[in-house]
């Protein structure tokens, strides 16, 4: 053992830790982000006490399949770069929107399947029946998955316009967004000032819905409100993807993948 | 018509200007050859030309069109700069492209072109676990897969043995298609391309036979090569 070799391996990490913003942003936000959404959950609790299984449960089954669908768009897409065939699919004659079209349909497969493990766990582990919810519930379906395909697509366009440097992201949006999406706990636990910005996204909203639907309520407003919130997020976020790519192109990129 | 027409091309990334005002025209059926020194611009060039980077100006047209979806069905590209995806088989990745070109009878055609670049036997190999000799010819592969009117070749037959390359090169007079062709490989080049275009920090310099270029460098060498050309190009010589 030389220690000159680990002081060389501490300077590389250093280097690492000081080049951008993502290595500390590892250090801050992920401890912080833990405290902040089991902190308010643990409140929940306490307030609550009521029927938490289908809190926890149903909001973890529905939180993983959001945060699924979006990681698996952005690996696919990922993929990709890592092999250097970017540059090959993109001289062939496919479109941005048969991309989008195409990494949406592997990705939304791969987690109605995580959906239907999880599901038949927590009925076998924990007695908690996911489908067991009113009917019209499941529309709620929509407004998820278009909410995830938004986000991937923002992923998507910032991975093809700043290349594979940035790729972190893809593992790290979902969590990000996590906070404001009320998975665990009603939107009512958040800050005040935090209500409205909750509400400003569908994921509260279908969250929120799919937890009436388990109660076995249905509220068409809800439903309404997050589905139009997700389609106007998902022409936004499609939008983007577009412009990335043209972005992209001229940045050269694309070209170096 | 011109199988490829470029006009006033000019690229920058950033301040630094890759390529200056390039103009040249490709016949039908032309094997193009595109030499310059490391830097000049001859990657840049082919990126613009197969649409996967945007020239800051100029126009390029293909048979008269410039690139749209019909055009991007009938041209194709191989470069030593890239790999097919590496995590699936070289046949799986051959698939993959003859469905995006909608190749009729894809496994036929697939198992033609492994056995014209003697590769069938790797087919079912993940593209990590081949020799870059071997991916070399797989990129060759999937650049004739929708047998394209025109091909780019970028660098495509770097890295492989004398005997393998002569295969390519033999593979490659027999296309009847328009090639427009880098190399570092002069012999190559000479014998491969009709005519030559010398590019040097992002301008042409020279579009001429090898021939042509040799007769230059009379007065100053005695049976003068391609490389003797080359050399004096880089040097400014010429
Ligand atoms: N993404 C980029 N950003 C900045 N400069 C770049 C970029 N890509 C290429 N260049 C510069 O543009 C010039 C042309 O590069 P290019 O790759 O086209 O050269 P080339 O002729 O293909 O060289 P080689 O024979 O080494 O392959 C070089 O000076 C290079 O440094
Ligand atoms: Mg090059």
């Amino acid at each position: 053992m030389k220690l000159h070799r680990i002081r060389a391996l501490l300077r590389k990490h250093y280097y690492l830790s000081t080049a951008g913003i993502s290595r500390s942003f590892d250090m801050l936000y992920w401890p912080a982000f833990g405290l902040i959404v089991f902190g308010l959950t643990a409140l929940f609790v306490e307030e609550q006490g009521a029927d938490i299984r289908i809190f926890l449960i149903g909001g973890l089954i529905l939180w993983v399949v959001f945060e699924r669908l979006q990681q698996d768009i952005n690996i696919y897409l990922l993929e990709d770069f890592w092999s250097g065939n970017v540059a090959n699919e993109y001289a062939t004659p496919i479109t941005s929107t048969e991309r989008f079209i195409a990494l949406f349909i592997t990705a939304l497969i791969r987690s109605i399947i995580s959906l239907g493990l999880m599901a038949l766990l927590g009925y076998t582990l924990y007695a908690f029946n996911f489908f067991n919810i009113h009917p019209a519930g499941i529309l709620y379906a929509l407004p998820l998955f278009l909410t995830a395909w938004a986000l991937a697509a923002v992923v998507a366009g910032l991975v093809v316009q700043h290349g594979i440097r940035i790729q972190m992201i893809a593992w790290a949006v979902a969590a990000l967004v996590q906070p404001i999406a009320a998975a665990f706990y009603p939107v009512s636990i958040l800050p005040n000032w935090l209500q409205p910005i909750a509400y400003m996204t569908p994921l509260a909203h279908t969250f929120e819905g799919y937890r009436e639907a388990l109660a076995g309520n249905f509220m068409l407003g809800q439903l309404i409100t997050a589905t139009i919130l997700s389609v106007l997020f998902i022409l936004i976020g499609y939008a983007y993807f577009v412009y990335s790519e043209n972005k992209g192109k001229e940045n050269s990129t694309i070209a170096e993948n | 018509m011109n199988a490829l027409e470029v006009k006033e091309l000019s690229k920058n990334y950033g301040t630094y200007q890759a390529l200056d005002n390039v103009s040249f025209s490709i016949k039908k059926g032309e094997v193009f050859g595109l030499l310059g020194p490391n830097g000049a611009g001859k990657t840049t060039l082919i990126n613009i030309l197969i649409g996967i980077l945007t020239a800051n100006k100029g126009e390029v047209t293909y048979f008269g069109e410039t690139l749209n979806e019909s055009v991007k069905n009938k041209i194709n590209v191989s470069s030593a700069y890239r790999s097919v995806s590496a995590m699936i088989t070289v046949e799986q990745n051959l698939r993959v492209y003859a469905d995006i070109y909608n190749v009729k009878n894809p496994e036929e055609r697939i198992t033609e072109l492994l056995k014209r670049f003697l590769i069938n036997d790797i087919r079912k190999k993940k593209v990590r676990e081949i020799s870059s000799g071997q991916k070399t010819r797989v990129n060759l592969c999937k650049a004739l897969i929708n047998s394209p009117e025109i091909l780019f070749l970028d660098e495509a037959t770097a890295g492989l043995d004398p005997q393998i390359a002569k295969t390519v090169r033999e593979e490659i007079k027999k296309l009847d298609c328009t090639i427009l062709f880098t190399s570092h490989i002069m012999s190559e080049v000479e014998e491969l391309c009709d005519r030559i275009a010398f590019l040097r920090k992002g301008k042409i310099i020279g579009i001429e036979t090898a021939e042509h270029y040799k007769k230059l460098l009379h007065k100053t060498h005695t049976n003068p090569t391609l490389e003797d050309v080359f050399i004096s190009i880089a040097e400014e010589k010429l």
